[in-house]
Formats: structure tokens, C-alpha cells, sequence
């Protein structure tokens, strides 16, 4: 008998469906109504100021603007930039492709911040690089400013395109390599062929693609708050909104920007279920295209070579100067002494460690709070003949489509007085505020992982075990439990990742008590301690690259 | 006058030699078939003809023209893939299109051909399906149509009925030989199903190996093999390992069998079917004492092992409505071997 089927609609099922309920109705929905509440609120009243304020000034149409062209561009560079590599490693034979493939998913498991800081050190106004370029070439002034629009997009540039490469490497690993031949034998040259045949295989990840780079291109705090200059974009808007205190114009700039989010999302969504397409069960594996001209494979080849070198600069970077000796570099171009001082500050200072000592307990929090929202969701979901599945799982989406900083303002709007949800508490100020909204913006993530490999534990595993006598305890921690843990502990592995390098929501919600390393470094920046910012950048980016590749030993295992 | 001409054709793979000087005729309006093992390089001929893949010497001349170096997109041959390789994000009525759009036709010509050819697969109707929602037949025929719809010269299909299911496949067998014959297009079929080569084929050329062993009607690859390898391969046999002196063949040191066409030779073979058991007017020579040690019936047939001597046998019979299973197991049996049907076979 089928053992879930038993589980239908029991007592115990009802009980988590209450339960989740509860959790995303009051800490993911309540707060976006609440948000769109206030947003219509002036002095206690029903009011439309906050829109006509927002509507009328144009400093917040251009931030609109601003936000909406910065979004399409990263679309457009990152676009560009992925899908080339993806081809140039997975389409065309490279014989270095192994390597660099690995290499160009790192920007993945690195915190934007740490990026936009080390781009700051390598290619800002008195960047390693450009004072590199300035003294070989004698100028008097500096070659290139990472400001404004160009500096925000070539820093989205290289955190961004990790997501066209990855989908588009795997759409090119699935092209059926007889359906080219096919095209081919039918008359088409090679043009054709990439026209009629690749591009449509490959079209479902562009749109795939597209959405996630929109979203969090338009949803970009750090870059446009470091670099932008007099670029300015919702996202910052919003932080002065907040800390003015006018929450209901915040409110109004706030779901502006996540209703530009949904329409963009509904609009691909709807494209992309125009031209999603079964792939074939008997596809044969492309065969990788040879390059004849000699030219053209010579430049195909040595491109990603230079772009591995472009992403391992910054990493290599922060890592350097993470040892310059406090106080030492400040006329220099290059830094001269090095010590271990800002690591043993940070290990000795309570000061120092607190911030390291808050993110990582924070993050553990919220990849907790994920991982009891996510496995029980995911259960009724994928496990269940639930009719509220369907609620569920769009309640759980749903932060995947707001920006961080709108999670923010939601969170602060929700929860700025004493409500039924949080047992008649305050929670704005209080420690756990933050670590809820990390678990709130991060949760579809978690769920996303652990109801895939709910998806692949086929029931009739749970069938063989029952029909082998085991019972349902030993059937969980056999059989279930094997199939499940891999998918929840590489969940895990990201969102400790991604809270660890947060900034956005930190930059909304943090106090005295939980001040994250992600601000703490912003703080050391604007003193010029750069080298303690770094030595925080680092053990970020150690932590991040060991716990990745533990993930990826996790998923071999799988 | 040949319409494909393969002349010592050779391929390696690294130190792998998967083609080894083949040499074909194939002539125009024939169904030719290149049969064999699984990679014995029949598809790799094939592909190399469709121009996928380059030979490293030798020549192809089709229809009078040298296609070395010729794009597969220049060559006018049409191809039907195993996996049928239909476009996914396309319909019925776009995917066979597909040749023509390239081909720039005008729209109006475009829909009278694909409807003309929907019509020839039997698909009418199926203009806008999905590809996803046709079953293995259909999609077979719609890869045919979108083959045909281009006219080409030369017709390729690779192992076409390989992905389906017994009783369609023997449907689809004869509709395939129809349309072909109908087209009267040059085909080239590749197939490791014997009884697929047998019945379809004007003309059959058996690989092993690399090497194209043998080339013949399916009558004369059947009954007239030239090495074991050809003997096995196509239809059951007895195979033994001989030696031929005065004008007999000895299988062991007491059995000793007679021979209508006697050369020298290193194996024999008899087809199961040509040897007699208990024949009542038997002539005295090529008579084998022997005890039944099995009987399969599979069907029209009845397949009887028989132990002879530390040899065995297999004899197959009719498994009619008069004689049914005549013979049980344990049964001691008089073989019969007429001298006609034991062929004398060559090594390599």
C-alpha cells in the first residue's frame, strides 16, 4: 500500500498545514499587505499622497528609471557575457573546458559586497589597476572611473552572468545532437542551423535566465550604494526613504518596485510557457563543434582563459590585502608591509569579532528557520494530495519575486508593533528581526532544493522497504532520510553563504546587537582600515569556498 | 550505371579501424541494406555518405560527382535518424516544412507539398501537433515525411525501426518498403535485424568488423554464405569445424559426410531446416544415429536438439497440424544430411 497515501489528509498533515500556514502567511504575505497598507496611508488615513509624492518628483521618476535600465542592461551584458562563455566552453570543442568551467561558477558562492569592495580596491579611483594602467602609460589622469551606471553594470557584469552561463551550459548539454545533423541534412548551413535549431533548444534558459538576472539586477543595493554615485536607483531610494523615517513613501517606492518585478516575471513567465518544449527521451548527446578557422579557435579558446584570470583578480585581491599592516598603506600605489594584525585583531577584539561572531550565528538561525518552513512544505507539497499545495507553494515563491530591500521595508511595516504572529511582540529592534528576514528572502531557495529531492525519491522505494517488513521509523531513516539530507544540507550550505556576505537587508534592518560582518566591512572601508575590511572579506570567502566544496563532495555522493 | 559508388573507403579512430576498404555499387531505384552487428561501422558508412563524418581515404562518387569535401547540407541526401531527431519546439506541419523554408519556396507551395507528403505518411490532420504528443510510429512517419518532402536522391534510414515495438514495427516494415517503391527512391537501410534485411532488401551487404564481407540479394546471402561469419549471422545454422579429404568432409574422426560441391575448406554449414529425421526412403549415405535431447516449439516451428556422437544438432520442423511434435525427448533418431545441403565455407 502506499504509504503516503495513507497520509493523505490525517490529523498529523492538517497540523503542519496549520502550522505552515501560520509561519508563510504572517512572515511573507501579512508584511507585503502590510507594506501595500501603509503605502496607501498618510496621517492615519486612507491616502494616495505617498504615489502622487513619488509620481510628481522627478528625482524619484529617474531613481524609477534608473532601476528599470540598470535591470535590462545587466540583462543585456550578462546575457551577452554568459551565453558566449557557455558556448565557448560547452558548444565548441576548448580543450581547457574541464577547469574553466569549475572557475567561471565561482562569482556564484562569492557575497556581491565582497565583489563590489574588491572591484572598489582593484578598479576604483585609486584602484591597484587603475593606478597600474595610469603609471605604465604616464597619464595625469586616471584612465577609467567605476562610477555611475558603467561602474554598477561591469560590477553586475561579473556577479551576474553566472546565471545565463550555468542554464545555458546545461540547454546546450541537451541539444539533441541528431536534430542538428538532421538540420544540416535538410539543407540548412551552420548559420541556419543556429538560428532554427540551437537557438530554440537553448531559448527556455535565455528566458530563465532573464528573469532571475531582472531581478536581481532591479533588486541591487550594493553596487549602486558604493559606486553609484549620482546614479541613483530605487533600491538606495528606498534606504533614504527609511532613514528620513517617511515609512510610508518607502512603503509606496517599495511595492513600485516589486510590482515592476511581477509584471517583468509574468510577462517572461508567460513567453516561457509559449516556448517550453519536451525534450526527446532518446536525445543523443551533442557532439562539441570543431572551429576550423584557426583564428576564431585560437580567440575561442584563450577568451574564458582571460575571463578565469578577470574572476580569480578580485578573490586573489581580498585575500592580499587582508594582510596589509594596519595603518601602512594610505599614499602608496601598492601596499609594502604585511602582517597578520588584522586577523588577530579580529580573533582577540571583542569589538572586531562580534560582527564575525553575528553572521555566522545569524546565518545558522535563518538556515534553520528555512530548513522547518522548507522540508514540511516541500513534504505536503510534493508528497501529499493536498488542496492547499498549491497555496502553499506560491506563498513559499513568493519572496523569490521581491526584492531584498521591499523584504525589508515589509518586515519593518509588519512588525514595528505588537501583532498576533509574533505572540504579541515587538520585534523591530530586537535581535531576531534580522535572521528572519534573511530566512524569509532565502526560503524558496531552501524549498526549491529540498522538494527536488523529494521529487526523486520515488514512492515505490518506500513500498519495497514497507514490503521488507521494515516499519515506518526505519523506512524514514533508511530510505528517506539518504535520499532527502543531500538536497537540505546543500540548501543549507548556500543560505549560510548567502546571509553570511548580506547587505541589503542587513543595511535596512541591523542594530547595535547583530551588526553583521557585511556592515562591519562597509564601516572599516569608509575608516580606511581597508586591510580589517578584507581579512573580513577573506574568512568569508575561505568559509564560502570550503562549505562549497563540500556541497559539491555531497553531491557526488549523491 | 551505379547511382552511389563506394570506392575503398577507410576510417580509424585513433589506432581503431572501424572502416577497412569498402567497396559498394549501389544502383539507382534499389533498396540496399548494410547489415551487421552493432559496431561492425555500418552507421558510420552511412554517415559518412550523409557527409557527418569525413572518410580518411578513399572515394564516394554519387550520381556522378565526387563528394569529397561536399557540406552534408550540398549533398541532396536525405536522412531518417534512429531517434527520428524531430525538432521539439516545433509541429508537425514545421518540421516538415523545415527543408523547404530553407530551400526559400514560396509559402503556398510550401503547404501544398508537406500536405501532399502528410498525406503519403498517412498524418493528415496532424498538421499542428506537438511533436511531444505523437507516439513512436507517428513520429517515425513524420521524420520519414520530412526526409521525402526535400526529394532528394538518396534515401538514409538508420536502424528507423529500432525504437519500436514488435507489431508495429512489422507494419511499419511493409509501409516503409510501400512508400519506397512507390517513390521508386534509392534507399540505403541500416540494420543489425536480419529478418528486416531479409525481407525488405534488393540487395543486402553484410559487415563484420570493419570490413564488408559479403554483397547479394537476400536469397543469395542466405542461402549461399561465404564465410561463417555471413552464415551465422543471417538465419540458424550448424557450424562445424572440418577437415575435407577425398572429397568428403570429416567433422570428427567417425563422422564423415558426403558433399554435392566439394572444395576445400576449413567449416561447414547446415541450415536446420534442410536435415531430415526418421526419412523412410533415405538413401544409405549421410546417416547420423542420434538421441533428441530437447524440443522447443516456438510457433510454425519445432525445434529439436539432437545429440549425435558428442555433437549436437539442431533440426527445425513445421510445426503443422499433421505431424505436430513427433518426437520425444530422449527419443533415438535416424539424421538424414542431404550432400546438397552442407556448404563448405572458407576462414576470414
Amino acid at each position: 500500500m502506499n504509504l503516503f497515501k495513507k497520509l493523505k489528509f490525517n490529523n498529523r498533515n492538517s497540523l503542519i498545514l496549520i502550522g505552515l500556514l501560520w509561519i508563510l502567511v504572517g512572515y511573507i504575505l501579512y508584511p507585503a499587505i502590510k507594506t501595500f497598507q501603509v503605502s496607501f496611508t498618510t496621517e492615519g488615513h486612507f491616502a494616495i499622497d505617498n504615489y502622487r509624492m513619488f509620481f510628481t518628483s522627478e528625482a524619484y521618476l529617474t531613481s524609477l528609471k534608473n532601476s528599470v535600465v540598470l535591470a535590462l542592461l545587466t540583462v543585456l551584458v550578462c546575457g551577452f557575457i554568459g551565453t558566449s562563455l557557455a558556448f565557448f566552453v560547452h558548444y565548441y570543442k576548448n580543450p581547457f573546458s574541464k577547469y574553466v568551467d569549475k572557475l567561471l561558477l565561482l562569482p556564484v558562492v562569492l557575497p556581491g559586497l565582497i565583489i563590489v569592495i574588491a572591484f572598489i580596491q582593484l578598479y576604483g579611483e585609486s584602484g591597484l589597476i587603475t593606478k597600474i594602467i595610469q603609471s605604465l602609460l604616464h597619464l595625469e589622469k586616471v584612465p577609467f572611473k567605476l562610477k555611475g551606471l558603467s561602474g554598477i553594470l561591469f560590477i553586475h557584469a561579473y556577479t551576474q552572468y553566472v546565471y545565463f552561463y550555468l542554464n545555458v551550459s546545461l540547454a546546450i548539454k541537451h541539444i539533441d545532437g541528431y536534430a542538428l545533423d538532421a538540420a544540416r541534412n535538410l539543407g540548412s548551413n551552420k548559420w541556419q542551423v543556429f538560428r532554427h535549431i540551437v537557438l530554440p533548444f537553448i531559448k527556455p534558459a535565455l528566458i530563465a535566465s532573464s528573469i532571475i538576472t531582472f531581478m536581481t539586477g532591479i533588486g541591487s543595493f550594493s553596487a549602486p550604494s558604493m559606486v553609484g554615485g549620482s546614479y541613483k536607483v530605487m533600491t538606495t531610494s528606498i534606504l533614504l526613504s527609511k532613514a528620513n523615517n517617511y515609512m510610508s513613501l518607502a512603503a509606496s517606492q517599495v511595492v513600485i518596485l516589486t510590482s515592476i518585478s511581477l509584471v517583468y516575471l509574468g510577462l517572461l513567465r508567460y513567453y516561457e510557457g509559449k516556448i517550453t518544449f519536451e525534450h526527446g527521451v532518446k536525445s543523443i548527446i551533442m557532439k562539441k563543434q570543431h572551429i576550423k578557422q584557426k583564428g576564431f579557435r585560437w580567440l575561442a579558446n584563450i577568451i574564458p582563459l582571460i575571463l578565469v584570470i578577470f574572476i580569480m583578480l578580485p578573490i586573489v585581491t581580498v585575500i592580499i590585502l587582508s594582510f596589509v599592516k594596519p595603518g601602512t598603506w594610505m599614499i602608496e600605489i601598492y601596499p609594502k608591509e604585511f602582517s597578520f594584525d588584522n586577523y588577530i585583531r579580529i580573533f582577540t577584539k571583542s569589538r572586531a569579532t562580534a560582527p564575525f561572531i553575528n553572521s555566522m550565528t545569524m546565518a545558522g538561525i535563518a538556515a534553520l528557520m528555512c530548513v522547518c518552513v522548507s522540508v514540511p512544505a516541500s513534504y505536503l507539497v510534493v508528497k501529499t494530495k493536498s488542496k492547499f499545495k498549491g497555496l502553499v507553494e506560491f506563498l513559499i515563491m513568493l519572496p523569490w519575486a521581491i526584492p531584498a530591500s521591499a523584504i525589508a521595508i515589509n518586515t519593518i511595516n509588519a512588525f514595528n508593533k505588537p501583532s498576533i504572529i509574533t505572540g504579541n511582540q515587538v520585534l523591530v529592534g530586537h535581535y531576531i528581526l534580522l535572521p528572519i528576514a534573511y530566512a524569509v528572502s532565502l526560503v524558496p531557495l531552501m524549498y526549491r532544493s529540498s522538494s527536488l529531492s523529494l521529487q526523486n525519491l520515488n514512492n515505490v522505494y518506500l513500498e519495497a522497504s514497507k514490503s521488507l517488513n521494515a516499519n515506518s521509523f526505519r523506512t524514514f531513516r533508511k530510505i528517506v532520510l539518504p535520499f532527502v539530507t543531500p538536497g537540505i544540507v546543500s540548501g543549507v550550505i548556500l543560505i549560510l553563504i548567502r546571509c553570511l556576505g548580506e547587505y541589503t537587508i542587513s543595511a535596512f534592518l541591523y542594530t547595535a546587537d547583530n551588526r553583521p560582518i557585511s556592515i562591519a566591512m562597509v564601516n572599516e572601508i569608509f575608516e580606511y582600515k581597508i586591510g580589517l575590511a578584507m581579512a573580513y572579506g577573506a574568512l568569508v570567502i575561505v568559509f564560502a569556498l570550503i562549505v562549497n566544496v563540500v556541497a559539491r563532495r555531497l553531491e557526488e555522493v549523491r | 550505371m551505379a547511382l552511389l559508388s563506394l570506392n575503398n573507403i577507410r576510417k580509424s579512430y585513433g589506432n581503431q579501424e572501424v572502416l577497412k576498404d569498402v567497396n559498394l555499387n549501389i544502383k539507382e531505384g534499389e533498396f540496399h541494406t548494410f547489415l551487421g552487428p552493432s559496431g561492425c561501422g555500418k552507421t558510420t558508412l552511412l554517415r559518412i555518405i550523409a557527409g557527418f563524418i569525413e572518410h580518411d581515404t578513399g572515394q564516394i562518387i554519387f550520381d556522378g560527382k565526387d563528394m569529397t569535401g561536399i557540406p552534408a547540407e550540398k549533398r541532396n541526401v536525405g536522412m531518417v535518424f534512429q531517434n527520428y531527431a524531430l525538432f521539439p519546439f516545433m509541429t508537425v506541419y514545421d518540421n516538415i516544412a523545415y527543408g523547404l523554408k530553407v530551400q526559400r519556396l514560396k509559402k503556398a507551395h510550401v503547404k501544398e507539398k508537406v500536405s501532399e507528403y502528410l498525406d503519403i505518411v498517412h498524418l493528415n490532420g496532424y498538421e499542428n501537433r506537438k511533436v511531444s504528443e505523437l507516439s513512436g510510429g507517428e513520429q517515425q512517419r513524420v521524420a520519414l515525411a520530412r526526409t521525402l518532402v526535400t526529394n532528394p536522391k538518396l534515401l538514409l534510414l538508420d536502424e528507423p525501426l529500432s525504437n519500436l515495438d514488435a507489431r508495429l514495427r512489422d507494419k511499419m516494415r511493409k509501409e516503409l518498403k510501400d512508400i519506397q517503391s512507390k517513390l521508386g527512391i534509392t534507399t540505403i537501410f541500416v540494420t543489425h535485424d536480419q529478418t528486416e534485411a531479409l525481407t525488405m532488401s534488393d540487395t543486402i551487404a553484410v559487415f563484420d568488423k570493419g570490413v564488408c564481407v559479403q554483397v547479394g540479394t537476400p536469397q543469395e546471402i542466405y542461402s549461399e554464405p561465404t564465410n561463417i561469419f555471413v552464415a551465422n549471422f543471417i538465419g540458424d545454422t550448424n557450424h562445424f569445424q572440418v577437415t575435407c579429404k577425398n572429397q568428403k568432409v570429416f567433422i570428427n574422426e567417425h563422422i564423415a559426410l558426403e558433399v554435392a560441391d566439394y572444395k576445400e575448406g576449413q567449416d561447414i554449414s547446415i541450415r536446420p531446416q534442410d536435415i531430415s529425421i526418421d526419412c523412410v526412403d533415405h538413401p544409405l549415405n549421410n546417416v547420423l544415429k542420434g538421441q533428441i535431447s530437447d524440443c522447443k516449439i516456438s510457433g510454425h516451428f519445432i525445434e529439436y536438439i539432437v545429440d549425435v556422437d558428442e555433437l549436437v544438432f539442431k533440426v527445425i520442423k513445421i510445426n503443422d497440424s499433421i505431424s505436430g511434435q513427433e518426437y520425444k525427448v530422449g527419443q533415438p533418431v535416424d539424421l538424414w544430411i542431404p550432400p546438397k545441403s552442407i556448404r563448405i565455407l572458407k576462414r576470414g
